[in-house]
């Protein structure tokens, strides 16, 4: 192919979460431009297994940018260089031939480094756990057009809800912190009229796990906003916060 | 009890804590400002000022609570960033400010340059001994002011205080969890200009006290 | 031997009836049951909620490091239900037998019939825990037709409608994490089943993380794991959707039915070149307003705005008037391999065909467009670097779906006691193809609204032996896996796993896609043992056993692929007939069209497995059609 690029690869190899890792050097010839960012990796990765060398261990599965997998930092930025795209819809005529990119997992404490580029991410399955759900027992439910709901709330509800959970605002984040991720959920369900009956405690049990799991606390930088591959608004942040002063202010047991 | 540690305990409950002292600090500054701008009238509407303030019963402890409010966003600030640092753990190799401003970036930062600004201030003036002098506070302030080195440090520090309160002014509302399309903007804008006008009007004093008065009466 | 169980007499009431005679385990008795969920997409996720809900004792396995990850998530279009809230003459009766007939009728009736039943409780249930479907200006649900229905009975929630779902389901089960009901095991693959006594009993897994083989045992198994369409490497499937459950178990004894029977997703963006890892699909709601077209002249390279309507061949127009754009999946993507085999096709590949948006942007403004599909064209945008809104959309068929599966009772149970498979790992409703915006509405039934009971009538039916997992059957099935995960290891090939992969794609792809022959079958029969052979003495697997190895994970599960083509191929090869997403080039009409053979094959093919290289035996357990009467599919 006439018109590939070639790319020095600098990618933070790490064999487990209890050793120290490094950034190490690779190149990758004639890369097409059509190529998304994984299918980069991939390339790079069936030579190493060629070769008898361990291939980079990322995560991706759906590649079509909905199951919330990949997670890696180009350069500084949580799935690259593009807005509202995760990485593994990022493709390569957004990178020009010769350039340099440094390929790191999330950093965060409370997604410790499995290996390569392989975080562990389960701290946000314990935030979903302690209340990030509508309670409803199978079988219970009235007919679904017995309440209505404003368009507009079911929208904006929507627009919470399409968080993929991949992390990248806690990885963008100076201070490491998934207010935007909690934000998103508590939003989500207290626009819904479903949701108010527990919103209260959602709310507070929500917060109080994200807290215990050792993310940082948010100071309204909104670096998460924009590295959010799903463009979910730091409105939803303010949202988190009007519903906990509610709840801490009406709570009776704290 | 239990819920003001419920606030002191938890990340927003901090947020909250940190913005209600800042705010207090921000209505705190735009009397401080009305109040200094006295100056530009002269040493009696100055001094005159400066008496009536010192004159009020509840100064001490109005003094008092602001100091505790003062130091709790200290404390909480050094807190917060502590625990912020703990929850990156290893930091990343190649850094990008992913979208966020210096100012916001960098609050801790403005924040102790602030607080060390307000111990330097404090010594001057408050504790520097303007009784003794012929016009009192008055004439103690333009003689500082009259020092180059003195004033441009000044000047520094309110680059410093223009810095923090562009990010705390509209971050207040956001963290009180006022964020609307349409207002937000206009809060941002409002903000940005209220902090303009706070440190403007502050570096103007020593500016006008050098460079257009030369420190005469 | 197949034994369906499904309840005779009406058939609406069939489902209360047998509801009704289920045995219900005494409340107190159900904690102590334990049920082993594998798989956490909408099917697994809702049934493990809802057997916790009951009081069992459930342990969910994923392979994901999340449950939210599971491939559910990236359906896009909707799902049905026969709510009939737009009074525009849908009923359950009409949703069933839409699916019966779109199936090819090669469903079986009594499990369709209640499909289309419990779909109102389907969005009732989804509401109820928040799923943000769209609404209308009034506050209530909104509906959209969908991929060649008639009436308006599709949910959506935007085009992320598999995602909202998940999520609630995903929600639901969490909430019983939080209160000890379900123990979460993620990063978990599902390497073995343990039967004891004839009954399933127990799994092995293996920890991705610390490579560790576990053992778990339980009262049942449920099997939610999903399709085997990367069995052509390209497909719209997720990179780690995978058949090596079912497949393990099929091996064990369950049954395979209708492998044959795959579906190829007529609106996928075209593959772009040799590095291509999976393929990507646009929902087919899109056909709801763009205008599917080639040039008529093979010879004409213009571009595509430059070609006059009078040159178009608006050819799923021209030849079905009546459903037009909108056939059935397996119409229009057969019709998009004939104009693209007749020369017509367009892009540089020539293996793609316009999906056009002008005359919708002219009628409708660019805005209402956008409204309706902004996401996808965005998409669309992101991976072609082409602007749909300016030049028409490329599309070309993809494998999306795979209608057969492990062979399931009426109670979705397997003919290994104990073992229940659920959604798309089992074979059962979709007959030979599937209906848009049908998959949801399966996986979601069986895991919140049949499961739930037909595993309690189970229980409460049988006795069983108490056992642990120090028991003999474990110890034998763990060695298994080992010895199995070590010879992988031990190659120390020079081919990587993804070339096996890609080639066995590829030959599945050329003469086990769209269009079978009995030729091209037989060919797959051949070469497949011999890829298979060469896989296992020249492949390349690196690493170690104990610790995250993703090239051991893909190994394994190429290795089972590549067992797998073979009962794919079979089937299709025994098939002589065409139907649904089963097309035979030797059975179709004048006109191209398939060719049903009820006489010979109005039955289900359940294949058991022989050992490796022997023919498996087939079972087959004849379809009755008493309520949707047998017609000759017509979208003319």
């Amino acid at each position: 192919m006439t018109n590939g690029l070639n790319l020095k690869l600098k990618i933070w190899r790490q064999k487990n979460q209890s050793s120290d890792g490094q950034l190490k050097d690779y190149h990758v010839k004639d890369i097409s431009p059509d190529m998304s960012f994984l299918e980069m990796l991939d390339t790079l990765n069936e030579e190493l297994e060629s070769n008898g060398e361990e291939p980079v261990a990322f995560e991706h599965d759906c590649r079509e940018g909905i199951c919330g997998s990949c997670s890696m930092v180009v350069n500084g930025k949580p799935h690259g260089p593009e807005r509202g795209t995760t990485v593994c819809q990022l493709h390569m005529r957004r990178f020009s031939d010769g350039d340099t990119l440094v390929i790191e997992p999330w950093r965060a404490k409370a997604f410790p480094i499995i290996k390569d580029l392989v975080v562990e991410r389960s701290a946000f399955d314990r935030i979903i756990a302690a209340g990030g759900f509508i309670t409803a027992r199978t079988g219970s439910a009235p007919d679904g057009n017995a309440v209505q709901i404003p368009k507009e709330h079911a929208e904006l509800a929507m627009d919470a809800a399409a968080c993929i959970g991949c992390g990248a605002c806690v990885a963008a984040c100076k201070n490491a912190s998934a207010m935007l991720f909690v934000a998103a959920k508590v939003s989500h369900l207290s626009l819904l009229p479903q949701g108010k009956v527990e919103a209260r405690k959602r709310v507070l049990d929500m917060v109080k796990v994200m807290d215990q799991e050792g993310f940082g606390n948010c100071t309204n930088t909104q670096a998460c906003e924009v590295e959010c591959p799903k463009e979910i608004k730091i409105e939803n942040i303010a949202r988190l916060n009007r519903e906990w002063i509610k709840a801490s202010a009406a709570a009776r047991d704290v | 009890m239990s819920r003001l540690s419920h606030f002191f305990t938890t990340s927003i409950g901090q947020k909250q804590l940190m913005a209600i002292t800042g705010l207090v600090w921000v209505l705190f500054l735009i009397g401080h400002l009305s109040g200094n701008l006295s100056l530009l009238l002269g040493p009696e509407a100055f001094n005159a000022y400066a008496e009536f303030l010192s004159s009020q019963p509840l100064l001490i402890p109005v003094e008092i609570v602001l100091s505790i409010i003062l130091l709790t966003h200290v404390f909480l600030a050094i807190r917060i960033t502590i625990q912020n640092r703990t929850a990156r753990g290893t930091k990343y190799m190649h850094k990008d400010a992913s979208g966020a401003n210096f100012a916001s970036r960098s609050m801790i930062l403005t924040g102790l340059l602030i607080f060390a600004f307000m111990i330097i201030h404090l010594m001057n003036f408050k504790f520097g001994g303007y009784e003794d002098h012929d016009l009192k506070l008055y004439g103690l302030v333009m003689e500082k002011f009259t020092h180059p080195e003195f004033s441009l440090m000044y000047l520094g520090f309110m680059l410093v205080l223009g810095a923090h309160l562009v990010h705390a002014i509209q971050s207040v509302f956001q963290t009180f969890g006022w964020n609307h399309p349409i207002y937000t903007p206009l809060i941002k804008r409002i903000s940005l200009a209220l902090a303009l006008i706070l440190a403007t009007g502050f570096a103007y004093l020593p500016l006008w006290a050098w460079l257009i008065k030369k420190g005469g009466v | 031997m197949l034994e369906s169980h499904a309840p005779t007499g009406p058939i609406d009431k069939s489902w209360d009836n047998h509801r009704f005679n289920l045995k219900l385990v005494n409340p107190a008795n159900k904690r102590k049951y334990s049920v082993l969920v594998v798989g956490t997409g909408l099917a697994g996720a809702s049934a493990a909620a809802s057997l916790a809900e009951l009081g069992y004792h459930v342990k969910a396995f994923c392979i994901h490091d999340s449950p939210r990850r599971a491939h559910s998530i990236a359906a896009q279009g909707g799902i049905n239900a026969a709510k009939n809230y737009p009074n525009d003459g849908d009923s359950i009766w009409r949703l069933f037998y839409d699916t019966v007939k779109g199936g090819d009728y090669r469903a079986r009736e009594a499990n369709v019939y209640r499909l289309a039943q419990v779909s109102n409780h389907i969005i009732d249930q989804c509401v109820s825990q928040g799923v943000p479907f769209a609404r209308e200006y009034s506050g209530y649900l909104a509906n959209r037709s969908f991929g060649g229905a008639q009436v308006s009975r599709t949910f959506y929630a935007r085009g992320q409608t598999g995602q909202q779902l998940l999520l609630g389901a995903y929600q639901a089960m969490m909430a019983q994490v939080q209160k000890g009901k379900v123990e979460l095991l993620p990063r978990r693959e599902m390497m073995d089943i343990v039967v004891v006594d004839g009954a399933a009993r127990g799994i092995v897994t293996r920890n991705l993380v610390t490579g560790k083989m576990e053992r778990f045992d339980g009262d049942a198994v449920v099997l939610a794991t999903g399709g085997y369409g990367n069995a052509f490497f390209l497909s719209t499937n997720a990179k780690a959707s995978n058949v090596t459950a079912a497949w393990r178990c099929h091996k064990r004894g369950a049954f395979f039915a209708n492998p044959c029977y795959t579906q190829i997703h007529p609106t996928c963006i075209p593959v772009s070149g040799s590095h291509q890892s999976k393929l990507t699909l646009m929902s087919e709601s899109l056909r709801n307003d763009g205008r599917v077209w080639v040039p008529k002249d093979p010879s004409d390279k213009r571009a595509a705005s430059d070609i006059p309507d009078q040159d178009r061949d608006y050819y799923l127009e021209r030849r079905y008037p009546s459903f037009g754009n909108l056939v059935p999946r397996d119409v229009a993507s057969r019709a998009a391999k004939a104009v693209c085999d007749d020369g017509r096709g367009v892009g540089n590949s020539g293996l793609s065909v316009y999906l056009d948006f002008r005359d919708a942007i002219k009628r409708d403004s660019e805005d209402l467009i956008r409204e309706k599909y902004g996401n996808l064209f965005h998409m669309y945008e992101k991976i072609t670097g082409e602007n749909p809104y300016k030049v028409p959309m490329r599309i070309f068929p993809a494998v999306h779906y795979t209608m057969g599966g492990l062979w399931v009772d009426y109670n979705l149970m397997s003919n290994l006691p104990g073992l229940f498979v659920l959604g798309e790992a089992n074979f059962s409703d979709h007959g030979a193809n599937r209906l848009g915006a049908s998959a949801l509405m399966q996986g979601l039934a069986d895991g919140y609204f049949v499961a739930p009971y037909t595993i309690g009538g189970y229980l409460a039916n049988t006795k069983l032996a108490p056992l642990d997992t120090t028991h003999p059957a474990f110890d034998d099935v763990n060695r298994e896996v080992e010895n199995q995960t070590q010879k992988l290891l031990n190659v120390d090939g020079k081919r990587t796993v993804d070339d096996f992969h890609r080639e066995l794609g590829r030959l599945l792809w050329d003469n086990c896609g769209m269009a079978r022959s009995q030729a091209s079958l037989k060919k797959v029969l051949d070469e497949v043992p011999a890829l298979r052979e060469n896989f296992w003495r020249d492949v390349s697997v690196t690493g170690s056993e104990g610790e995250l190895n993703q090239v051991l994970e893909r190994a394994g599960r190429v290795a089972d692929f590549l067992e797998f083509a073979e009962v794919m191929a079979r089937d299709a090869l025994t098939r002589e007939e065409s139907c649904g997403g089963h097309f035979r080039e030797e059975h179709q009409t004048k006109e191209g069209e398939a060719k049903r053979n009820d006489d010979d094959f109005c039955h289900v093919a359940a294949w058991e497995f022989k050992g490796l290289g022997n023919t498996p035996t087939l079972h087959k357990e004849p379809l009755t059609f008493d309520n949707v009467p047998l017609t000759q599919r017509s979208y003319k």
